[in-house]
């Protein structure tokens, strides 16, 4: 009796050390060779079990377990493979645990404490969100151990007296882990996505002085960047370019970075061989960032490597403050030759409406504006505008970035007409500049979007007919595979829908669903949309460019829109604003409604969709549509429930009195007559608070002898427990099960009824 | 003090109750409840006012208690002309010592039966206020101690009031419980028929079941009856709730709440327990607060009730 607690306090402790070399051999195991890990943990669990047992105790074994994982991993060095640096010295300390666990009283606390360091630190950096479940496991089993440990060691120093009370355990196991989850669901989605430490804490390559084969990645990058950045005159020698690229850029470079550049096209029937002399190679170079943005390619060279150090906030180009996730356009082409996407639009507008709301001058676009009140009031309804603030940083454009749907612009203290107007692909800009000022604060009011208007709005057939025929008949056979492909596509992808918006969002999920998302994938064919349709990847221009010609096989208008992605990531809590960076661009595509509006689709997988919320009405359709046969059975398992209600209430009193009084046995009796009142007040006679319980419960079974006599002990002893001097509040639990067995909510309904007949 | 544990009855403590409530049982058929409140009352050394119909055995139950105590009986029969000096005894000038001799009067006895106490006067009602709360009485400036289980059961007839002088809040303060014994049922009835045809009625000079010295160590054990404090604290709450009450006029006074925990202490022991629950306390709470409420309503029992339903009773915890 003496001993087994002992003996228990070990086995969790062993149970706690092996649990942190799990922690470590989940972040080793994906990533080393696997023949060599396992012969390493082989190695560990017999020297462990060898020690355990002592029947075959080695001499050296605690050593050898400690030795083991640097060992091995010398080992492997000599092999060729090699094992880091780091996850040596993490295994070692779990070995190092185990070993402590295993070898006596004295050294086991020690072993708890490495084993949660251990266990804390591995989670910690593992990329996983799973792992926290192995720290939560830990904290539990470690919470369990250390509550026994108390009680056991006072049950051994004072053995009359102590009351073994089995509820401290479970309730504090119990406490702790729901610390740990409401911890855990307080600080989610707190933190911004993880970072690399700027400095070289705990990777082990790409220091200054030496790097690791083994490492997984580094600080910087490296070799080269150690060059580049201790000794200036290795610049040259790096050849990096990371010191040529401008920090001021136009959109066009940088869909030049990100995306790729566009293909050179085939020049060879304008040259002309010449000697080598006369070829001036930096000509090509230069004329880079001079092409202008009046086309928009999809056929492009797989986007460069980039050798940023930092995406720090200041290199943001534009910063926003409003809704994240969302997109702001720049620039809009309506024609695609099966290559080039171009703008053959003429929305050109430069009066815009002004109005002036609270004080300060806005411009509208005429028609954005609801159309019956156009003259008498120019304003859209505030309920269905949102205001989000951009502030132009490096961008070199006289277009102002602005998200769907954009009705009007405000620039503080700017009431000038002339300032502000519609380009001819219909976005928002501002004439007669090189570019919209840096530093420049524009209040965007753009319109809300309900879903019911898509469903409502829409063009419904072949209106597009005649729009397509602007489509360079020519050049659209040339890519006869691509329009082939495509009409497949449409048919296929959107069989079964009825309505022109269900097809559309078919197309959408196709492309998110069934396409993969890739930069840096270089088309091979001329014929970029075919090959994306076969080889099912490729960057955001070919998701949208597919996606806004599905849409035309839909009898839909289409354009393709190029600007900025608001990565919801990239939000800065603290200032409340987003920041847009370069590498933030993005391409999508925008359907016609049928009143002269565009709204965004978003094809590209990784990018959030445009929210378009439904109506309360419409939602209840939807989910009623959607929902009906799951609706009426529910329903009818509702029925069932409630009919057999009674069978459910008292399975739930019965688990609530099981775990009440395992938690809390001091307790057993306030639960059990918790319990009988529950069940009294279902069964139509609850006590008056005014009545003692013991009154109440002999009134209530006075007709009955067989269970009034039960009810009688129960009541004697619970007296006894609660009101007598030494008030020790211990009852028979025999007693009180019995009368919670005799006085279940059905006979008690038949009490009930008897004594009213 | 706190290390005695009391057993609550030895068994021939045991023996002597059994035996007391078997011959008040025989005497009073079919009366139960009362009996053993009757014997609560008793054991806590508080006074009894029986409260009803002429000829539902007031004045028997007297008796019998007061035989099967074994002490001295004494019995006023109260009339208007009643003077306090009856009551309590008076100094008599004897001619032969040439001294004042002090003759005392019924309440120098163990069992006073006051019998239709609101006939007599105030003044002679009033005589016997000391001689209940403090059990002594003075006469001339003399104080003359009274028996220690002296025992007042008084009788009042409710109806036919006229001519009656109604007993005073301050004398009603001084009894612990007021009972109505009722009419017994029919059985009860029968069996009373029966008896009384064949002469077997026990007559109310019962044998002696309960020593006087028992009777007192009776009483020193129900004064060491455990009270819980949640037990006091329900004490506590009824006790405030007939002083805020609406339709009460005079509440319970602080020596009311101390005989009103005396008597469920008596109580608990009756029912073989070393301490009070609160289902003791709820149980007296009506002959004790019956006699004592003064309420706007004739109503008393169901102010009683509203009282004991609203204020909740402590829960097992």
């Amino acid at each position: 009796m003496l001993m087994w607690p002992l003996d228990r306090r070990s086995t969790e402790a062993l149970v706690l050390a092996t649990l942190s070399i799990f922690a470590v051999g989940c972040l080793r195991f994906p990533v080393e060779l696997r023949s060599m890990f396992l012969i390493e943990m082989a190695l560990i669990v017999g020297f462990a079990v060898s020690e355990a047992a002592a029947k075959i105790r080695l001499r050296w074994g605690s050593m050898g377990l400690v030795a083991t994982p640097a060992v091995v991993a010398a080992v492997a060095r000599v092999v060729g493979v090699s094992i880091a640096f780091e996850m040596t010295a993490l295994t070692s300390l779990g070995t190092l645990a185990l070993a402590m666990a295993i070898r006596g009283e004295r050294t086991r606390a020690m072993s708890l404490v490495s084993s949660g360091f251990l266990t804390l630190f591995s989670v910690a950096i593992s990329d996983d969100q799973n792992a926290v479940y192995i720290a939560i496991v830990w904290i539990a089993i470690c919470m369990w151990h250390l509550v026994a440990n108390h009680w056991e060691r006072l049950e051994l120093r004072a053995v009359e007296n102590v009351r073994r009370s089995v509820g401290v355990r479970p309730m504090s196991v119990l406490m702790a882990v729901l610390l740990c989850i409401l911890g855990g669901v307080v600080v989610r989605d707190r933190f911004a996505p993880p970072q690399r430490f700027e400095f070289g804490f705990m990777p082990a390559s790409g220091g200054s002085k030496w790097s690791d084969p083994a490492a997984r990645s580094g600080v910087a990058t490296g070799d080269a960047a150690i060059a580049a950045k201790d000794h200036a005159e290795s610049f040259g020698a790096v050849e990096s370019d990371l010191f040529l690229e401008s920090t001021e850029s136009t959109l066009f470079d940088m869909f030049n970075d990100s995306i790729g550049e566009p293909k050179k096209k085939n020049k060879s029937e304008r040259r002309q061989g010449l000697n080598n002399e006369n070829v001036i190679e930096a000509h090509q170079k230069t004329a880079k960032s001079e092409k202008g943005g009046s086309t928009f390619s999809t056929d492009r060279m797989p986007a460069k490597k980039h050798l940023h150090l930092n995406d720090s906030a200041e290199n943001a180009v534009v910063q926003w403050a409003g809704p994240t996730g969302i997109r702001l356009a720049m620039n809009r082409y309506d024609t695609f030759d099966g290559v080039q996407w171009s703008n053959a639009a003429t929305h050109r507008n430069e009066q815009l409406v002004r109005a002036e709301i609270n004080g300060a001058a806005w411009f509208f676009d005429p028609v954005m504006l609801p159309a019956q009140d156009r003259s008498a009031s120019p304003v859209p309804s505030a309920r269905s505008t949102s205001v989000g603030l951009l502030k132009v940083l490096r961008l070199k454009s006289t277009r102002i970035p602005a998200p769907m749907m954009t009705s009007g612009l405000h620039i503080k203290d700017v009431d000038r007409q002339d300032f502000f107007g519609i380009e001819d692909d219909g976005s928002f800009y501002m004439p007669g500049r090189d570019q919209v000022p840096a530093l420049t604060v524009v209040n965007i009011a753009s319109t809300k979007l309900m879903e019911d208007e898509l469903w409502e709005r829409l063009p419904s057939s072949q209106s597009y007919i005649a729009m397509d025929a602007r489509i360079d008949q020519e050049k659209r056979n040339e890519n006869e595979l691509a329009a082939k492909s495509l009409s497949i596509c449409a048919t296929k992808w959107t069989e079964g829908c009825d309505h022109v918006y269900e097809k559309l969002q078919a197309i959408v999920s196709n492309l998110r669903d069934d396409f993969e998302f890739d930069r840096g994938y270089a088309p091979e064919s001329d014929d970029p949309v075919a090959e994306f349709l076969r080889t099912r990847r490729g960057g955001d221009h070919l998701f949208a460019t597919t996606a806004a010609l599905l849409a035309r096989e839909l009898g839909l208008q289409s354009r393709l829109v190029t600007g900025f992605y608001v990565r919801p990531a990239a939000i800065d809590v603290s200032a409340g604003h987003t920041n847009v960076l370069p590498q933030d661009v993005h391409v999508w595509a925008e359907i016609r409604l049928d009143d002269g509006r565009w709204f965004e689709i978003e094809p590209t997988p990784g990018y959030a969709q445009p929210n378009y919320r439904p109506s309360p009405w419409l939602m209840t359709k939807q989910f009623a549509a959607a929902n009906w046969p799951i609706g009426v059975g529910l329903l009818l398992v509702a029925v069932a429930l409630l009919v057999t209600r009674m069978v459910w209430i008292e399975l739930g009193l019965g688990i609530f009195y099981r775990i009440g009084t395992a938690l809390c046995p001091r307790h057993r009796i306030a639960i059990a007559m918790g319990v009988l009142q529950t069940r009294a007040r279902l069964a139509g006679c609850p006590r008056s608070s005014g009545i003692p319980q013991r009154d109440w419960l002999l009134a209530m079974t006075q007709s009955h002898e067989s269970v009034r006599e039960p009810v009688r002990r129960f009541c004697d002893a619970a007296d006894r427990a609660v009101f007598a001097e030494s008030g020790h509040s211990f009852i028979d639990p025999s007693l009180v099960q019995e009368m919670l067995m005799r006085l279940k909510i059905k006979s008690l309904r038949q009490l009930t009824v008897e004594e009213v007949s | 003090m706190s290390t005695i544990e009391i057993k609550p009855l030895s068994p021939s403590l045991s023996e002597s109750l059994v035996g007391l409530r078997r011959q008040l049982n025989g005497v009073l058929l079919g009366k139960q409840d009362a009996i053993e409140l009757v014997m609560a009352c008793l054991l806590s050394q508080g006074h009894l006012l029986l409260d009803d119909l002429p000829g539902t055995g007031k004045t028997t139950l007297a008796k019998a208690i007061a035989s099967c105590v074994g002490g001295k009986l004494a019995r006023v029969q109260c009339t208007p002309d009643l003077l306090p000096s009856d009551v309590t005894g008076f100094n008599l000038f004897n001619q032969k010592t040439r001294e004042f001799e002090f003759h005392p009067g019924p309440v120098f006895s163990d069992v006073l039966l006051a019998d239709e106490l609101n006939r007599t006067t105030p003044r002679t009602q009033s005589a016997l206020l000391e001689a209940m709360a403090e059990r002594q009485v003075t006469i001339d400036a003399v104080p003359y101690p009274l028996a220690k289980t002296f025992f007042v059961i008084a009788t009042q007839n409710p109806i036919d009031s006229h001519g009656a002088y109604p007993l005073p809040e301050a004398q009603l303060d001084r009894f612990t419980i007021k009972l109505r014994i009722g009419y017994p049922d029919r059985q009860s009835q029968l069996e009373i028929l029966e008896a009384a045809a064949r002469e077997e009625l026990q007559s109310e000079h019962a044998p002696c079941v309960l020593s006087l010295d028992e009777l007192s160590r009776l009483q020193n054990l129900v004064r060491m009856i455990t009270v819980h404090p949640r037990v006091q604290g329900y004490l506590v709450d009824l006790v405030e709730a007939t002083r805020h009450d609406s339709a009460v006029q005079l509440g319970v006074s602080p020596r009311g709440m101390l005989l009103w925990q005396r008597i469920a202490q008596a109580w608990a022991l009756l029912q073989g327990r070393e301490f009070v629950t609160p289902s003791d306390v709820a149980h007296v709470a009506r002959p004790v607060l019956s006699v004592r409420l003064l309420t706007n309503s004739d109503d008393v029992d169901g102010v009683i009730d509203r009282l004991l339903d609203t204020v909740p009773a402590p829960e097992y915890r």
